[in-house]
């Protein structure tokens, strides 16, 4: 069934069941409440007059741990990941602490993937990094996907220098639109 | 309103609290897609949609007070009620010394909002050390209408600032 602009009623015109199923049974069934099936849950539009209730999703890893790559890639505990059913965008927010001490040089970076769905690679473009400093920060994208079960995964690198850069607190939290 | 037995329902009922509550429901409202709803004031909702611009380009300043970079903005331009959630990030560094680099917003449009080192994404590591962060506000008492968000920046100590990947994102009320 579909969402159909109520009807305008007219005095002395019988008002049938189908009028009543179409209008207010079918129109009810598309509006929020029957929709709506997990607290915390929020609306959004998924077409004209149409309207899907969304999850948001968070996940943390709290284990401070560091890599010495060059390419974003996963710590020895991978994530934090947090896999949704979106429409064709999300807001994504993420933070880790970000550590890179010692070299002048060396900048370490914590950005997120997108995998299902969507295929997008991490990139500093959306990234929180430090150069030869620490920081505990986040940062925010709002991303654009192809419709249905998306997963977002942060990953990790070294830019420039030599040695391992380090990361704890890692969170990512994902609302999808 | 509230049916009694045996009373007469007529059109004129059936389409104030039928046909006219129904439109006023989110998915007689739903247009675009991926947009959320918020409360326009009583017993009436308006659809509202995130905005988001990202300016990649690498520019400076060494100005003190906040200005506008040779590429303007980041901007975003939205219809807001009372209430908007504002992002702003960027990768910044001080090219020359140790002074703070910050990267702020403005409101122009139906609220005044002058940017502010309280309301800034900001880095005071050592000269030429980069950092990309993220700072994240609300604003709950702009006026409601069209509202543009304007990204701007500063250089403490007339250092040169360093910004690049410059992304402003609006979530409007």
């Amino acid at each position: 069934m579909a969402w159909t602009s109520p009807m305008t009623a007219v005095t002395n015109e019988i008002f049938t069941a189908s009028q009543f199923n179409e209008n207010v049974r079918d129109n009810l069934l598309e509006a929020a409440p029957a929709k709506a099936a997990n607290p915390g849950g929020y609306f959004v539009t998924t077409g004209q007059n149409s309207i899907s209730e969304r999850e948001a999703g968070e996940d943390f890893v709290g284990d401070y741990e560091g890599t010495s790559s060059t390419d974003f890639t996963d710590l020895a505990t991978p994530g934090p990941s947090v896999t949704v059913t979106t429409g064709e965008r999300a807001l994504v927010l993420f933070s880790a602490y970000t550590e890179s001490i010692g070299d002048s040089s060396r900048v370490a970076q914590a950005s997120f993937e997108v995998s299902g769905e969507t295929e997008e690679g991490a990139d500093s473009a959306w990234a929180v990094y430090v150069q030869n400093g620490q920081i505990q920060a986040g940062t925010s994208r709002l991303v654009s996907l192809t419709a249905g079960e998306n997963t977002f995964t942060m990953k990790y690198r070294r830019v420039g220098g030599s040695g391992d850069v380090n990361f704890s607190t890692r969170r990512i939290i994902v609302f999808p639109l | 309103m509230t049916f009694t037995a045996n009373t007469v329902l007529t059109a004129a009922q059936l389409n104030t609290h039928l046909r006219d509550n129904l439109k006023e429901c989110p998915t007689s409202h739903a247009s675009e897609e991926g947009s959320y709803f918020a409360s326009l004031t009583t017993n009436k909702i308006v659809e509202r949609r995130a905005r988001q611009e990202l300016i990649g380009t690498q520019e400076t300043t060494t100005s003190d007070s906040y200005t506008d970079l040779d590429t303007v903005g980041p901007e975003v331009t939205v219809n807001t009620g009372r209430m908007a959630i504002v992002f702003v990030s960027c990768a910044l560094r001080n090219n020359d010394g140790g002074g703070v680099v910050f990267m702020s917003h403005e409101v122009s449009g139906a609220s005044e909002r002058v940017p502010s080192d309280s309301r800034a994404v900001a880095n005071g590591v050592s000269s030429g050390a980069s950092t990309a962060a993220s700072h994240v506000m609300v604003w709950s008492e702009l006026t409601p209408g069209e509202n543009t968000f304007t990204a701007k920046y500063r250089s403490a100590l007339e250092e040169e600032g360093d910004f690049r990947h410059r992304r402003l994102i609006v979530m409007p009320f």
